[in-house]
């Protein structure tokens, strides 16, 4: 049974003036491309960063509701910035929801987005209805916040994709994967959505 | 035993966003659609740059190209893909995508499939610099890279 949102309707009402964002994307014209989109949306706080280690300093300075970062940047990326802000990062910014976005969407780059602590991931080339989605998805969802040794985040407990490599899983049809670096095509937003929907399962 | 702890955290971003005020969700991104509308021109001569440099470094005539590093010119690719969302429709980040996973392959090979580069690096060059082509002829070229794609697969 999916315990995932509602669809949205085109006629739901949002209102993201009062949001303060983070951006993050070592690309600057990218950088710019998702703050037009953002601010397109009406949010009107946004701080952007052109690194991991730049917003780690913004993310010690204030409090954000939504951060969303890269992937694929040098130094510090956007899997080991969200790592970080989930097991040291400040309160409250610690349990913000984060969508991380990738150009080339290989299967494995999902699963370490999940396993990151990263409540999704989005496909670029980024359109603004799809980042809209996700924004609102993510503002809809009502996923327990996990602590636990191995993993730091948003409760990831999919049925198909089974625990994370290495870790012994503890439910019935825990599937055995060892997903090692996947040379898979792209995935499109709706099998990135498939993939991280999350669904009740019985334990 | 190891130590979880489940938090229930409340959903700041959820009770700004979703208090019932505000506009529509289809006004919200259609306002989106035109910020990144203004950008177009500008961002289709970025692209243009990027291609062409991609093509003197990693093209034909580039001189040791056997040496390239398929990291570097994955890289370089996504910068396409990066920029591609302000120009829908004209298939430049299918044609994007399709060289990443070109690239992926070519890594797992160990081995550089230079004429699937170029095709791609080609059709990249033509859908930036015509992307309100016929309909049709984009798809002859997306179709075409899809089967060059496949092809790199199989060998």
């Amino acid at each position: 049974m999916s315990a995932g949102p509602a669809p949205v309707s085109p006629r739901t009402p949002i209102n993201l003036e009062k949001v303060s964002a983070l951006l993050v994307d070592d690309n600057a014209q990218a950088l710019d491309i998702l703050s037009q989109v953002v601010s397109g949306f009406g949010v009107r706080t946004i701080t952007r960063c052109e690194s991991g280690e730049d917003a780690q300093a913004a993310l010690r300075r204030a409090t954000f509701d939504l951060i969303i970062a890269d992937v694929h940047m040098p130094g510090m990326d956007g899997y080991e910035l969200i790592a970080w802000l989930r097991r040291e990062g400040p309160q409250p910014n610690r349990f913000a929801p984060v969508l991380l976005v990738t150009g080339h969407t290989r299967q494995n780059e999902v699963v370490k987005a999940r396993d990151c602590g990263a409540n999704f991931i989005v496909a670029k080339p980024l359109t603004p209805k799809v980042m809209l989605e996700r924004i609102v998805w993510v503002a809809r969802e009502d996923r327990m916040f996990i602590e636990a040794p191995h993993y730091v985040g948003p409760d990831r407990r999919f049925r198909r994709l089974g625990p994370p490599a290495g870790i012994d899983g503890r439910r019935s049809d825990d599937l055995p994967v060892e997903l090692g670096d996947a040379q898979a095509p792209n995935l499109s937003d709706d099998e990135i959505t498939a993939m991280l929907k999350p669904t009740k399962v019985a334990l | 035993m190891t130590a979880v702890r489940k938090l229930r955290m409340r959903n700041r971003l959820g009770a700004l966003i979703l208090d019932g005020s505000g506009v529509s969700f289809s006004k919200a991104a259609q306002g989106a659609e035109e910020a990144l509308a203004a950008m177009r021109g500008g961002l289709l001569v970025s692209l243009k740059e990027i291609v062409e440099t991609l093509v003197v470094d990693f093209g034909p005539r580039a001189a040791g190209r056997e040496q390239a590093a398929f990291i570097e010119v994955y890289n370089r690719v996504l910068n396409v893909i990066d920029l591609a969302g302000a120009v829908p429709g004209a298939g430049i980040d299918q044609a994007a995508h399709g060289l990443c996973d070109v690239i992926d392959r070519c890594a797992m090979a160990d081995r550089w499939d230079w004429p699937a580069v170029d095709v791609h690096l080609a059709s990249l060059q033509l859908l930036i610099a015509s992307p309100d082509m016929p309909e049709a002829a984009r798809r002859n070229i997306l179709d075409g890279l899809a089967k060059v794609a496949r092809k790199t697969a199989a060998d």
